[in-house]
């Protein structure tokens, strides 16, 4: 039994209790939206609370907004606007306005290998506007045939192959799909 | 003849319940010597007194002969005190002594079975009287094979403890082994058969049982014919069984009283129910503490709706839970029926409703405990209930510290724990570690009596049941 007792005090030495996060701690981020301005990177963190009612669980929105000149920079600079944890892994969608594929290449560099599963959906309309579309669960990838994850980018990179990107517009307070581009095309 | 009553009144003390009576019979004096308590005064004057008187000298020479009693015998000085605390009558006829056996009965007789309770099989249950016990046995195989043999346990409390095994079934050096550790025991008093366990059982360490103690008849005699050995002691209503593998635990004598489907599958929901129970409340708060990526959004929004008013970290709310459960059950169990009942509506009214309005507990965490807890009551027997609770404490503990990492550390841990574990030298996890084919006909599946024609080679060399023609 001495044996066990130590080998557990050496196990919370070792691999330490650090990622420990209770519930109410996390923000569950479920999109994030990115937009490029001229030097600068703006992104909003959409947070998903569910709030319990008599019989259902509603769930409202927050939203974090945040400025720099570096994509990696605004990312954690958001961690200091909020006390709780920043939650990644059941990330949905990151919507990005821009023409360029930079801000690609950066949450190629940003997103290690655990979070990818998510999708990259381009839009030219607000940002903010759109991401209150997702309130709908899953709205935004219904509307989409054939939704791109982030894996699949990075497959692609890896294997020098073009990759296909959706489009979403919103038009006169409707979204819907709009095209597909290729991610080669936006270096114009 | 006052020689020997004096040194036996000096040794029995002030104590007035024992009777010293003096009677002349053909001019022949005679001294009787019993306990007020523990003889028959009915039988003693019935019985004895009535015939004695009517003997003449030269029958009382011969006394055995000439009275009607089923155990009568001669026996020394020394032995006197023991035979009058045993319930026997002592008689002094000059230097001969007899000891007649008048004993009272005091006991409750056969009660119905209150711990083990089983829907179509018997309902008779052992109780404190050693021969009874042994009747229910006998009653049950009526085989000449059945041996016992006695051993007295006990400095001061002098306890008959019998060893039963079926001789032409049981592996021959089990019984000499077992009374090998019986008589090691050195103790003042055994006052019920569970005293034994701890010597029974001095090889395992861990928290799991390696005994069974049952109330139930039928059981010890379906194990006598598999070839274990059961202790009965006197003045204890529980026998108990050995050697025992893990499965047996998950067995009950139900099992065969019902068609071989339905008990496979209710042996299916004793495994399920054995992981919950230990598996439950860690996996709980490894998912909500540290791997919250392993379960859908949906049910990770849903539990953090739950929890969003909860003050505590989840383990102090599951720590909470768990023993303000087990003082509930210890209070309802120590009490009567009737004020028992007021406890479990205040426990279920306190620890189930107001605290989750009270916000202090999350609704979740109370089906989580209850789900787990009442997992652990699928079984009999209480030894495996309490090594459950405590292996549910330290896996949660260990998902606590390590998340799902540690529960996996946690689970080897306790497969270690479990394979090392022996019973009697024989391995704890038979028939799967080591695999014994035959075995697993009545193992977690179990086929019809017709297909279980074997005994567990473990146990026993002789290994035909039955053949079916």
């Amino acid at each position: 039994m001495k044996k066990v007792i130590i080998f557990i005090i050496m196990m919370i030495f070792i691999f330490g209790t650090n990622s420990y996060q209770e519930l109410n701690q996390l923000a569950i981020i479920t999109n994030i939206g990115i937009k490029e301005e001229k030097d600068n990177y703006k992104i909003i963190y959409q947070e998903i609370i569910p709030i319990k009612e008599e019989n259902k669980i509603k769930k409202t929105y927050k939203y974090y907004e945040n400025k720099s000149n570096n994509l990696q920079d605004a990312f954690l600079k958001l961690n200091e606007d909020t006390t709780k944890y920043i939650y990644l892994d059941h990330l949905e969608n990151i919507i990005i306005h821009s023409n360029t594929n930079k801000v690609i290449e950066e949450l190629l560099d940003y997103f290690d290998k655990d979070i990818d599963n998510f999708n990259i959906i381009f839009t030219n309309d607000d940002i903010k506007k759109v991401l209150k579309f997702s309130n709908n669960y899953k709205y935004i990838n219904s509307l989409i045939d054939d939704n791109i994850s982030f894996r699949e980018i990075k497959k692609a990179k890896l294997e020098n192959k073009p990759s296909k990107i959706p489009v979403i517009k919103l038009e006169n307070n409707n979204l819907s799909f709009y095209k597909y581009i290729k991610l080669g095309d936006l270096n114009d | 003849m006052d020689k020997i009553i004096n040194k036996v009144k000096e040794k029995l003390g002030p104590s007035k319940d024992y009777i010293y009576k003096n009677l002349f019979i053909d001019k022949t004096p005679i001294y009787l010597v019993f306990s007020e308590v523990l003889s028959s005064g009915n039988d003693i004057n019935e019985v004895i007194l009535k015939r004695l008187t009517l003997l003449n000298k030269k029958q009382l020479k011969d006394l055995p002969n000439y009275l009607p009693a089923n155990n009568i015998k001669e026996i020394e000085e020394e032995e006197i005190t023991t035979y009058i605390n045993k319930g026997f009558l002592v008689c002094i006829i000059k230097n001969k002594i007899y000891s007649i056996e008048m004993r009272q009965t005091l006991e409750r007789g056969i009660t119905t079975i209150e711990s083990e309770l089983s829907i179509n099989g018997p309902k008779d249950s052992f109780s404190e009287n050693f021969n009874t016990n042994l009747g229910l046995i006998r009653r049950r195989i009526k085989s000449d094979q059945l041996w016992w043999e006695e051993v007295e346990i006990g400095k001061s409390s002098k306890t008959k403890v019998g060893i039963l095994y079926m001789n032409d079934i049981v592996l021959k050096d089990l019984p000499e082994k077992v009374k090998e550790r019986l008589k090691r025991i050195d103790i003042d008093g055994i006052i019920d058969s569970n005293y034994l366990k701890e010597e029974l059982e001095s090889e395992n360490n861990s928290f799991f049982p390696t005994l069974i103690s049952t109330e139930r008849p039928d059981r010890v005699s379906m194990s006598l014919l598999e070839g274990k050995v059961a202790i009965l002691v006197d003045m204890s209503s529980y026998c108990l069984i050995l050697p025992n593998f893990f499965i047996d635990y998950f067995h009950t004598t139900d099992d065969y009283y019902q068609k071989s489907g339905n008990t496979t599958f209710i042996r299916l929901i004793r495994v399920i129910a054995f992981f919950i129970a230990i598996f439950i409340p860690a996996y709980y708060i490894a998912v909500t503490t540290y791997n919250h990526d392993s379960i859908p959004l949906s049910l990770l929004l849903l539990l953090k709706a739950q929890r969003i008013s909860v003050p505590f970290p989840a383990v102090v709310e599951a720590l909470f839970m768990i023993v303000s459960f087990e003082i509930l059950r210890e209070s309802d169990m120590r009490m009567s029926s009737t004020t028992g009942s007021a406890i479990s509506i205040l426990g279920g009214i306190i620890l189930g409703d107001a605290a989750v309005s009270a916000g202090i507990m999350s609704p979740i965490m109370i089906i989580i405990i209850a789900l787990s807890s009442i997992a652990g009551f699928v079984f009999t027997s209480i030894e495996l209930v309490s090594a459950i609770r405590m292996y549910r404490i330290i896996f949660l503990f260990l998902a606590c510290i390590l998340g799902i990492y540690g529960i996996y550390l946690g689970a080897v841990f306790l497969l270690y724990k479990l394979i090392t574990l022996s019973s009697f030298d024989k391995p704890y996890l038979a028939p799967f570690s080591p695999f014994i084919k035959t075995e697993q006909k009545d193992a977690i599946v179990k086929t019809k009596n017709k297909g279980i024609k074997v005994r567990n080679p473990l146990l026993t060399k002789n290994k035909i049941r039955g053949e079916y023609k």
